[in-house]
C-alpha cells in the first residue's frame, strides 16, 4: 500500500524538461542496471514522440514514471527500484546544488579541454594522469578505509573474508 | 581449424572472451597493449595461467604490444598544419582518448595478424572482450566499431566480440562491497543474481571462484589503468551533453574517427611498403 502511494505520488510530480530527457537518455544507454528504470521509461516515450527532439521546448510531464510496465521483481528489488526512481527523480528536477554545480563543472571541463588541446604528447598525458589521480582519490581513500575495517571486524571470526588484502581471494575457500 | 588474435585486457570480460573463442579456434593469441600512460600497470598474466590451466598450455601465447607511437600519430596527425585542420574540424572532439587508445590497438593487432600470417599462421579471426557497457566511449560505440571492422575485413580479418551480449553486471557503490557476501547474502540481491554475465560463465567454467568479482582487490589485480576516460568522461557528461543531443555527439565523433581511421589505413599501407616502422612496434613474448 505504501509503495502504491509512493508510486502514485511519484507519477503526479514529476517533470523532465527536453534537456534532461537527453541527458538521462546519456546516462541509462551508459549505465544500463542503475538507470534501468529510467530506460524502460523512455522506451515507452520514444514510442509515443518518435525522438526526444521532437518534445519541443515545453516541459514534458511524465506520467507512470514508474509501473509504466508491470513490475515482475520481487518486492525487495521492487523497493530498490523505487529508490533509485526517486533519486532521479531528483536529479530530473535539479536542485539548487546541481544548478550551481553545472557551470562550475563546465567552466573546469572547458579549461582543461582547452589545456590539453594546447600541450604537446607527454604533457597532455600527464595532465590526464593527474586529473584522474585526483578524481580517484576519494575511491582509493575509502577503500584503504574499508580494508582496514575489514580487517578490524573480521578478527575472531571463523571465516575468512574474500574482500581484505591479507590473502588472495583466488587461494582461499569460498566464503559463500 | 583456424588460429585467433584476441585483445586482452586480463579483466572478466577479456578472460571469457578468450574461454569462449578456445572452442572454436586451434590457438588463441592474446595481445595485451599498452602506451606511456600505462607503463606502471602490471601485465595481466593471471588469468592467463587460469586459462591455461582450464584448456591446456598451448593454447594460448601471450605477447605485449606498445602503441604509444600510434596513439601520438592518431592524436596528433602527421604534421602540425594537419593537427591545426583538425582542431578548426574536430575542436574538443579531438580529445577523444579512448577511442584513439582503441584504435591504435586495432592497427598494432592487424599487423601483428600479417607478422604472423608471414610465419604460417592461419589467423582468420580478431575479437576483444567487448559488452553492451560503457556505450559512450568511442571504441564501444556501434557505428564506430563498424568502421574498425571494414578495416579488419579489408585485410581478410573478421572483427567481433564474443561477449557483446552477455549481461552487464549491475554497478556497485562504495557501502556495497563493505557488507556484500561476508555473511552469505548481499545487501542488493540483484548484485550476486545476474542471468548471463561472463563472470558466471567464468565461475562456471571454475575458472573464477566468484561470478561477481568488480571492485574487489582480485579485480584490481587483472587489469590495467583507465586514466584516458576521465577527461574524456567530463567532456561528454559536462560539456557536449549540455550543448547538443547525444546522437548528434555520436555523430560528430563518428567522423572524427571516420578520418583517424582513414590516416590509420595509410599507416597500414606504408608499413606495408616499409615506411612508418617506428610506428608499429614488434610484439613481445609475455607468457
Amino acid at each position: 500500500m505504501l509503495q502504491f502511494q509512493l508510486e502514485l505520488q511519484t507519477e503526479i510530480e514529476l517533470t523532465i524538461s527536453p534537456f534532461r530527457v537527453e541527458q538521462l537518455l546519456l546516462f541509462s544507454a551508459t549505465f544500463p542496471n542503475r538507470f534501468r528504470a529510467v530506460a524502460d521509461l523512455f522506451s515507452d516515450i520514444v514510442i509515443d514522440a518518435e525522438s526526444p527532439e521532437s518534445f519541443g521546448s515545453s516541459p514534458i510531464k511524465v506520467h507512470s514514471f514508474v509501473g509504466v510496465k508491470p513490475r515482475r521483481a520481487s518486492p525487495p528489488r521492487r523497493a530498490y527500484k523505487l529508490a533509485i526512481d526517486l533519486r532521479t527523480e531528483r536529479a530530473c528536477n535539479g536542485g539548487m546544488i546541481e544548478l550551481l554545480i553545472t557551470p562550475l563543472r563546465m567552466l573546469i571541463t572547458f579549461a582543461l579541454g582547452l589545456v590539453a588541446l594546447c600541450l604537446p604528447y607527454r604533457a597532455r598525458l600527464a595532465l590526464l594522469q593527474a586529473v584522474a589521480a585526483i578524481v580517484h582519490l576519494p575511491f582509493k581513500a575509502f577503500g584503504r578505509l574499508a580494508r582496514y575495517l575489514l580487517t578490524q571486524t573480521s578478527r575472531g571470526e571463523s571465516r575468512d573474508n574474500p574482500y581484505t588484502n591479507r590473502r588472495n581471494p583466488d587461494q582461499q575457500g569460498d566464503a559463500r | 581449424m583456424s588460429e585467433c588474435i584476441l585483445l586482452f585486457s586480463g579483466g572478466t570480460d577479456s578472460t571469457a572472451a578468450a574461454a569462449i573463442v578456445a572452442e572454436r579456434h586451434t590457438q588463441v593469441h592474446l595481445i595485451t597493449c599498452w602506451e606511456k600512460g600505462t607503463r606502471r600497470s602490471p601485465m595481466p598474466t593471471e588469468n592467463v595461467q587460469r586459462l591455461r590451466s582450464k584448456f591446456g598450455g598451448s593454447k594460448f601465447t601471450h605477447a605485449s604490444l606498445n602503441t604509444d607511437a600510434l596513439i601520438r600519430r592518431l592524436s596528433y596527425t602527421d604534421s602540425f598544419a594537419g593537427y591545426l585542420r583538425s582542431l578548426m574540424r574536430h575542436g574538443l572532439f579531438n580529445l577523444a582518448t579512448p577511442g584513439l587508445s582503441s584504435l591504435s590497438w586495432h592497427l598494432a593487432v592487424i599487423r601483428q595478424a600479417q607478422s604472423l600470417r608471414s610465419q604460417g599462421r592461419t589467423i582468420t579471426h580478431v575479437y576483444d572482450g567487448m559488452t553492451r557497457e560503457l556505450l559512450h566511449l568511442p571504441g564501444h560505440m556501434p557505428s564506430i566499431r563498424e568502421l574498425f571492422k571494414v578495416l579488419y575485413a579489408e585485410h581478410g580479418l573478421e572483427f567481433e566480440s564474443p561477449v557483446i551480449d552477455f549481461d552487464v553486471p549491475p554497478d556497485q557503490r562504495f557501502t556495497d562491497r563493505l557488507i556484500v557476501d561476508r555473511h552469505g547474502f548481499a545487501a542488493r540481491p540483484e548484485l550476486t543474481h545476474v542471468e548471463r554475465s561472463t563472470g558466471r560463465l567464468l565461475q562456471e567454467l571454475g575458472i573464477f571462484r566468484h561470478a561477481n568479482v568488480k571492485g574487489s582487490l582480485f579485480d584490481h589485480r587483472m587489469q590495467h589503468d583507465c586514466y584516458p576516460f576521465v577527461l574524456y568522461n567530463m567532456l561528454c557528461f559536462w560539456w557536449w551533453s549540455k550543448f547538443m543531443p547525444w546522437s548528434r555527439v555520436e555523430a560528430r565523433l563518428r567522423l572524427f574517427f571516420e578520418e583517424r581511421v582513414q590516416d590509420g589505413r595509410m599507416l597500414l599501407q606504408m608499413r606495408d611498403a616499409g615506411a612508418a616502422e617506428d610506428l608499429f612496434a614488434p610484439a613481445k613474448p609475455l607468457s
